[in-house]
């Protein structure tokens, strides 16, 4: 699988209410490119990601990609609860019309590719919360996505729980080459994960700093101890105070 | 031990309150005036508990069979069309917001009448027969159906519907495979709300129509006309027992379908 590219002209998304949400934001993702995108509550980080997923129209400017599926992953698992873990992940494959047969064999790599063998036919009831957001994206991953969209997913889950899931998380982009727009509020998350970190002011979102991030893949754990990630990290917490307003 | 305790401890209330039940009914049929014939010593209006079946003959028992039949199927006949006709149109309501605010007052409007004020234009449309009493069982139970059908269309989460968008289903397969599994278990609390007020329909029809062949309603007037005490009461007891057991129905159809993966009871 290659990445694809994605790419807009100027953005500004203004809500019927009268609130611009994202002012003149142009961001481009090269084939097979992490991005993450950190900003203040409320500048639009998600609804940017929701323009470059097609969920909503931009009142100006346009989403050019190269084509390929995309997948979103969202803040919560959104879990059809009455579906077993195998057939949420198949879901996407039964609706495009996959046979039953290829899209559960097809679903059970991806449950393994998450580390949830073992747990297809449990109900997300019976599924603990870090182990639901693995089987979202084993569902966002079932379609073999050239792009990759994820909205703050692993905000709920707990500090151990997520560094688990961020290097799993590497482990798949080392494998598949996917690009992806990863929005977070953690700097640590967002430098560990990306190439590049886009820092957005406060509404209405403008882009204030662009950061690459040169840490070598592929990555492990070590590496957020290392000086370079400290002082990544530092640089990109430097300009977001700087966006945040005053308390 | 503990286990035997806490059986006690959970059946206590239940069987208290019957007992102060069966002890206020004892209590009412020997306290009331009048309510034993002077020379026959016949309850009149009350019979206690231990005489309720003393006027039951077999001919009795057999009516009250047929009768029950017929109001069974009086009610199910209403509830089959107000399922049809209440879920379609909780569901149109749902894509529809004009669709909504056009048709909710009228919905409140039936729910809000007094049968007894639509009896005579029942009669002049439908007649006084079969189809009447089972026109006043939809408008009983058609309300709840579509508000609770439309209460959970629109309880659809939100990112649910996204996550539909971003995998391009069609709205076929949205609505097969999101939108009535995710309001099913609105849908089926309806369905039993319903279920309980089938029968109360059915009954009420009865009364007001009386062409053809009615059912319980009708029989209970009849033993009331005729001072029959025990009869009118194990006719009405039979009334609660359908609609108990059209609501134990429905309630074991929620079981079935949504009981695996649906959670009714409340969080602790």
């Amino acid at each position: 699988m290659v990445g694809a590219y994605v790419r807009t002209d100027s953005l500004e998304v203004e809500f019927s209410d009268g609130t611009v949400a994202l002012h003149d934001v142009a961001i481009a993702l090269k084939p097979g490119e992490f991005v993450s995108i950190v900003g203040p509550s409320g500048c639009g980080k998600s609804t940017l990601l929701r323009v470059l997923a097609g969920l909503q129209e931009p009142s100006r400017g346009h989403v050019d990609t190269s084509g390929g599926h995309v997948s979103f992953v969202f803040q919560d698992p959104t879990l059809l609860p009455w579906l077993t873990a195998i057939a949420n992940v198949q879901l996407p494959l039964r609706i495009a019309g996959v046979d039953v047969d290829t899209s559960a064999a097809r679903a059970r790599d991806a449950l393994d590719v998450v580390g949830l063998r073992g747990h297809e036919h449990k109900l997300p009831k019976q599924l603990s919360g870090g182990m639901r957001m693995r089987v979202s994206v084993a569902r966002a991953l079932v379609t073999n996505p050239a792009t990759f969209l994820f909205d703050e997913p692993f905000a709920a889950v707990d500090e151990i729980k997520r560094e688990a899931l961020n290097e799993m998380l590497l482990n798949i982009h080392q494998q598949q080459h996917f690009s992806a727009a990863f929005v977070t509020h953690s700097v640590s998350e967002a430098v560990f994960l990306a190439d590049r970190v886009v820092v957005l002011s406060r509404g209405p979102g403008t882009i204030i700093a662009e950061i690459p991030v040169s840490l070598e893949r592929p990555r492990h754990r070590e590496q957020r101890f290392s000086p370079v990630f400290i002082d990544i990290c530092r640089h990109v917490s430097e300009v977001l105070r700087q966006s945040e307003e005053p308390l | 031990m503990n286990g035997v305790r806490r059986r006690w401890g959970h059946n206590l209330g239940p069987l208290s309150v019957f007992g102060l039940f069966i002890a206020a009914w004892y209590g009412l049929a020997y306290s009331l005036p009048r309510n034993f014939a002077p020379n026959t010593n016949k309850p009149l209006i009350i019979p206690p508990p231990h005489r309720l079946l003393e006027d039951m003959s077999p001919a009795i028992w057999d009516r009250l069979v047929t009768a029950m039949l017929i109001s069974t199927k009086t009610a199910l006949s209403g509830l089959a069309i107000s399922i049809l006709a209440g879920v379609a149109l909780g569901v149109l309501m749902s894509r529809r917001l004009w669709l909504e605010r056009a048709l909710w007052p009228y919905l409140i409007a039936l729910q809000v009448t007094p049968i007894i004020a639509l009896v005579p234009l029942i009669i002049k449309l439908v007649g006084a027969n079969f189809g009447a009493r089972v026109l006043v069982t939809v408008i009983i139970t058609f309300f709840p159906i579509v508000s609770n059908t439309l209460f959970g269309f629109r309880g659809v989460p939100k990112a649910m519907i996204d996550l539909f968008a971003m995998m391009q289903a069609t709205p076929r397969q949205r609505l097969f495979r999101l939108e009535f599994p995710a309001a099913s278990p609105a849908i089926f609390a309806g369905f039993r709300i319903a279920a309980g007020l089938a029968v109360i329909g059915a009954i009420v029809g009865d009364f007001f129509f009386t062409r053809g062949e009615p059912g319980l309603g009708k029989l209970i007037n009849l033993f009331f006309l005729n001072n029959q005490s025990g009869p009118m009461f194990i006719t009405a007891m039979a009334a609660s027992l359908l609609g108990f057991m059209l609501f134990a129905l429905f309630g074991l159809l929620t079981t079935w379908v949504i009981g695996r993966w649906y959670d009714e009871s409340p969080a602790r």
